[in-house]
């Protein structure tokens, strides 16, 4: 349609379009870079992908009792590595630490002690003494997995769930909270950024033509009032356009993470932070916040443009899109897209906010819609 | 034919007009009244911007309301204050607006240039018109409201910021753009309709006063409108006893142009009433009433 | 002058403006709900200061020490009696009645003894103090800082040599004894980063929101109603646009104002702190977060927190000045918003990407924008990019003179300009 395409001409104008990628690169700095250029973050969490990565490739996505075993004797043999390494340094030796037990259980009030533990950790940051305590920690968390995601229910129907978890044996999922949070962190500030970039190229929509009286041509041609219509569907398609450009830049940014491998991993992992009210694998988690990040973005072109209608100047707009803005960024991300189908929000949450949002957003455009077909155009 | 019927509009409490019928057939028509009187509010309900709170308008018979687009599809409009895109070219500008009329394409580009050209802006087709004068955008703005070639054409205040030579070729370009269609022209510059409107229509306290050819409405004052010379000093007495229509430095006196119902005196002469006169006399309460 | 009484009406008749403040008033008033109900417990140092005053001396140290030893024998006879137990500490008390003691002891009792819990907090804060200061190494947490950010060469020396004076005045502060005062525990209370942080800062945004606003509304407000050419052609002529830029002033000192005087207000009448004005804001118990917070200068609280209050005006009169000159350039106030926006981003990132070694990288450091980012330690030690004894002083200074020549530069360069369509 020459229409629908005119007015997305409009909305991509070239000015607007330098300031988004500006705005985008601004974001990106500020609050995305570190996540991508920094992964994993510092020690022991670099250790911790390590060790999941071998994991992975040892016993793919689930860790039975047979590969339990071999992950033990994988823990033996680092305290040994361990073992030697201490038994090489004439220091330690000196004070009286002769194996890597001794070296944990040693008193690091003792300044002498604390300063070889700080060279082992700190300084020369050696691998293994990193890996070790999350090794241990880990087949502890494996021996007592029942309990361990038992305790995690404050309610009924939160026990349900995990019963039914542990039935499956979904939580010996090889899958680390590093690799899950990391993404967790870097999607809310995308969201962030998509939706900023939605509201800041659609809010314009309806002002631009209404402040220059650009309407009175509009409405009296033969399209009519039907142009309102008409830019909904363009306003809706170039945040269709935006978003989706967003995401294939971030997808192929976060690659550079190399996450992949576990892709096919249960989210519902003892590793991991999470626990789900649904079965979901990492890609399916990451889809899903795709399609949320979607359903926001197709509620908030529509409330820009609501707001859009009814503003009389830009200072109104931005005055009301601004709290607005503020709200979703601080607020609704937080429920909607960090942490989402966790067993601590209620089970129909997520599905009831989205379910909330498009119909408020689509109902009032509806009778915002009406109300123009036969409204008085007076400015 | 373009029937308006027993139309009245109020914005809120305040009335604007009542009880309005007027009949519009092909022809040029000058709708002439001073600001605030209604002009624009009528017009604005011929272009469907604003609704009637009661009566309707029908063209053809029917209602243009239940018309839709159809109605819209025989309508050209140049608006008071005329918007446009600072950043488009007119050919660009031509070209959003017949996609919005539901022109086809080729046929759009054949007729943008054939307007372009009859309102002299063929030469400048493809610069922004942020650097246009008043005169050229008001010349898009014409050439934008023949794009569909509309059975109804309704041009509001349209020489308003033209130079008198502009103003010349406007109306010797409506002249030509009148043929076959309804043009109805909201205006107080006497001089645009007096050379070309079949019918004048006056609006006075909400209502129509007059509808009908220059000649008849001129009959009003028929035998009421002399010129006279006067003293300079003379003039503010003179003033005070005659309703004066203009005045005018000839030859050391005043010459002052004027109604009066009594019998004449020998110095003054029996001039034809103009539409200009017609529209002071007709005004005058309401010029006083601002005084 | 009617004139600027004109356009500061148009701004405070803007029902934007209005509502803007009115969300910000209940923004703020929540920030500081949310965390009111700690204020029972910090009736307990009033008391304590009530009785001992705040300036930790021998004098205070054995007259407090006498006060809670009794408490301690009273919680001791009460325990005794109930229990048949003994207990050396509340601490221990509590550890050992980890189910709760509601069914052994009642109301009035229990309040006695979570009252005790918190004087024996300040008891213990106060044996720790020399201990803690003469741990604290400034030249170790130079090298921290240093190698923390990767820093190398000219840019690392700088920060030393910063340290070594903050180190003269560090030594300084523990002879003046400004670190032995009584003041909320902050590593329990958190205070400091409340007011400082989440208060401060959420205010300097709000403030920031309305005068960017504010500024820019005016600024433009005549090419927005197409009155550019009767306004601007008149005798005032293009000096209006002097009124304009003195009405936004005093307009966004009144909105500022507003904001900081309900924001404060709600704070202050929530949270007593009418014993603790002079408190000096280096004292060891403001200390949250692991951090000890030291100030360059001595200051007491109540002269920290109008320092503060002055840094905030003098950045929101920059920023005025930085929206004027974008306003002026860019007649779309949608744009003109934005582009600050991306301003603001820019100074913040561009900082980061100046080579480590060259002292390039602290230039970035001195904008309005990193400035207003940590309300929470200005005027203090406060990492290696802004711990200079005139960061503040500095960035305000340099920015007032860099924006008074642009802003008359941009003011000048209007007397000239052709004012078209």
């Amino acid at each position: 349609m020459d229409i629908i395409l005119n007015e997305l001409k409009k909305i991509f104008n070239i000015k607007s379009v330098i300031l988004l990628i500006l705005i985008n690169i601004i974001m990106y700095f500020l609050f995305i870079e570190f996540e991508i250029s920094v992964f994993p973050n510092g020690r022991p969490p670099l250790d911790i992908y390590n060790m999941f990565v071998e994991m992975e490739d040892d016993y793919g996505e689930f860790m039975d009792e047979e590969e339990f075993k071999d992950f033990k004797v994988k823990y033996e043999e680092a305290e040994r590595e361990a073992d030697g390494y201490i038994q090489s340094r004439k220091d330690f030796k000196r004070a009286g630490i002769m194996n890597y037990d001794d070296f944990v259980n040693m008193d690091t009030n003792n300044k002498e002690l604390k300063k070889l533990n700080n060279d082992v950790i700190f300084k020369r940051k050696v691998d293994v003494f990193w890996e070790l305590p999350w090794r241990e920690e880990y087949i502890q968390v494996y021996g007592n997995r029942e309990d361990y995601m038992m305790s995690k229910a404050s309610n009924e129907k939160q026990e349900t769930r995990i019963k039914e978890i542990l039935e499956k044996n979904l939580e010996t999922s090889v899958f680390t909270d590093v690799v899950f949070f990391n993404y967790d962190n870097l999607i809310k500030p995308v969201a962030a950024t998509i939706l900023l970039s939605v509201m800041f190229m659609i809010t314009p929509i309806y002002l631009r033509d209404n402040k220059d009286r650009i309407s009175y041509l509009q409405y009296t041609s033969k399209t009519g009032r039907k142009i309102f219509k008409k830019k909904i569907i363009a306003g809706l398609l170039a945040s269709a356009i935006i978003v989706t450009l967003q995401f294939i830049c971030f997808f192929s940014i976060y690659s550079t993470n190399n996450t992949s491998m576990f892709f096919n991993s249960n989210i519902n992992s003892i590793y991991n932070s999470i626990i789900s009210w649904y079965n979901l694998t990492f890609i399916q988690y990451i889809y899903l916040t795709v399609i949320g990040i979607y359903i926001l973005s197709f509620t908030f072109t529509l409330i820009s443009m609501l707001v859009s209608s009814i503003g009389n100047n830009y200072i109104t707009l931005i005055g009301i899109q601004l709290p607005i803005a503020l709200f979703v960024f601080v607020i609704l991300l937080n429920y909607l897209i960090h942490y989402m189908t966790s067993i601590f929000y209620p089970k129909y949450f997520l599905e009831l906010s989205y379910i909330a949002l498009m119909l408020i957003s689509t109902v009032s455009m509806i009778v915002r819609w009406r109300k123009e077909r036969k409204t008085d155009i007076l400015y | 034919m373009l029937v308006v019927n027993n139309v009245s509009k109020s914005y809120g409490k305040f009335l604007v007009l009542k009880g309005i019928n007027i009949e519009f057939a092909n022809g040029v028509y000058g709708l002439l009244s001073p600001n605030g009187a209604g002009k624009t509010t009528l017009i604005k309900m011929l272009t469907t911007l604003i609704f009637p709170d009661e009566g309707e308008i029908l063209y053809d018979g029917t209602e243009i309301s239940a018309m839709g687009d159809d109605y819209r599809d025989i309508l050209g409009y140049l608006p008071q204050e005329f918007g446009y895109y600072k950043d488009y070219s007119p050919k660009r500008f031509l070209r959003y607006l017949s996609a919005l009329k539901g022109i086809d394409r080729k046929k759009a580009e054949k007729k943008i240039e054939q307007l372009l050209k009859l309102v002299g802006l063929e030469n400048v087709a493809n610069k922004k018109m942020r650097k246009f004068s008043g005169g050229m955008i008001q010349r898009v703005g014409i050439a934008q409201a023949m794009l569909n070639d509309p059975k109804i054409l309704i041009l509001d205040e349209p020489t308003a910021g033209l130079d008198p030579k502009e103003r010349v070729r406007f109306r010797n370009l409506l002249a030509e753009l009148s043929r076959e269609r309804i043009v109805i022209l909201s205006t107080h510059i006497v001089s645009d309709i007096e050379s070309i409107a079949n019918e004048i229509i006056m609006i006075k306290d909400k209502k129509i006063l007059y509808k009908d050819t220059l000649k008849n409405i001129c009959k009003i004052l028929e035998e009421m409108v002399y010129e006279t010379k006067v003293e300079f000093d003379e003039v503010p007495s003179f003033r005070n006893k005659y309703f004066s229509l203009s005045e005018k430095q000839e030859d050391d006196k005043m010459k002052v142009r004027f109604i009066s119902e009594d019998k004449p005196e020998n110095s003054w002469d029996s001039v034809n009433p103009s539409i200009e006169d017609v529209f002071l006399y007709v005004y005058k309460d309401e010029i006083i009433k601002e005084e | 002058m009617n004139i600027r009484i004109n356009e500061f009406k148009k701004v405070i008749t803007s029902p934007i403006i209005i509502g803007l403040l009115i969300l910000f008033i209940i923004f703020n008033s929540t920030i500081i709900f949310k965390s009111s109900y700690i204020k029972e417990d910090l009736e307990v140092l009033n008391k304590i200061v009530n009785k001992f005053g705040y300036k930790i001396d021998d004098k205070m140290i054995s007259g407090f020490k006498s006060y809670y030893d009794k408490g301690l024998k009273r919680l001791n006879i009460l325990v005794n009696e109930r229990e048949s137990k003994n207990y050396n500490s509340v601490s221990e008390f509590y550890d050992d009645h980890n189910y709760g003691i509601e069914d052994i002891y009642d109301k009035e009792e229990i309040e006695f003894i979570r009252e005790l819990g918190i004087v024996e907090a300040y008891y213990y804060k106060i044996g720790e103090i020399d201990d803690v200061y003469s741990n604290i190494d400034i030249m170790e947490k130079a090298e921290n800082e240093i190698s923390k950010y990767g820093l190398k060469g000219e840019a690392a020396n700088t920060v030393r040599n910063e340290y070594r004076d903050f180190n003269k005045r560090f030594h300084q502060l523990v002879n003046n004894k400004e670190h032995k005062n009584l003041f909320y525990i902050g590593q329990i209370y958190r205070m400091h980063s409340l007011l400082f942080k989440s208060l401060f800062k959420s205010i300097i945004f709000e403030i920031i929101i309305l005068t960017v606003l504010i500024t820019s509304y005016l600024t433009n407000y005549e090419f927005e109603n197409n009155t550019e050419a009767i306004t601007y052609t008149t005798r005032r002529g293009r000096n209006f646009i002097l009124d304009k830029i003195s009405a936004a002033i005093v307009s966004s000192i009144l909105a500022a104002g507003i904001i900081l005087i309900t924001g404060l207000g709600l704070y202050f009448m929530t949270f007593d702190y009418s014993r603790l004005w002079n408190v000096p804001i280096s004292s060891y118990f403001n200390a949250d977060y692991d951090f000890v917070y030291m100030s360059w200068w001595n200051m007491s609280f109540v002269q920290y927190l109008f320092a503060g209050i002055g840094v905030i005006f003098a950045c929101m009169l920059l920023f005025i000045g930085i929206t004027f000159i974008i306003a002026r350039a860019i007649k779309n106030n949608y744009i003109v918003f934005v582009i600050f926006a991306i301003i603001f981003g820019l100074f913040l990132i561009v900082p980061g990407m100046a080579p480590r070694n060259s002292n390039a990288i602290f230039i970035g450091g001195f904008t309005p924008f990193f400035l207003i980012m940590n309300p929470f330690i200005w005027f203090m030690e406060s990492g290696a990019f802004t711990t200079f004894k005139y960061y503040e002083l500095a960035t305000v200074g340099i920015w007032s003179v860099l924006l008074l020549i642009l802003g008359t530069l941009s003011i000048n360069r209007f007397k000239k300009q052709d004012i078209a369509r």
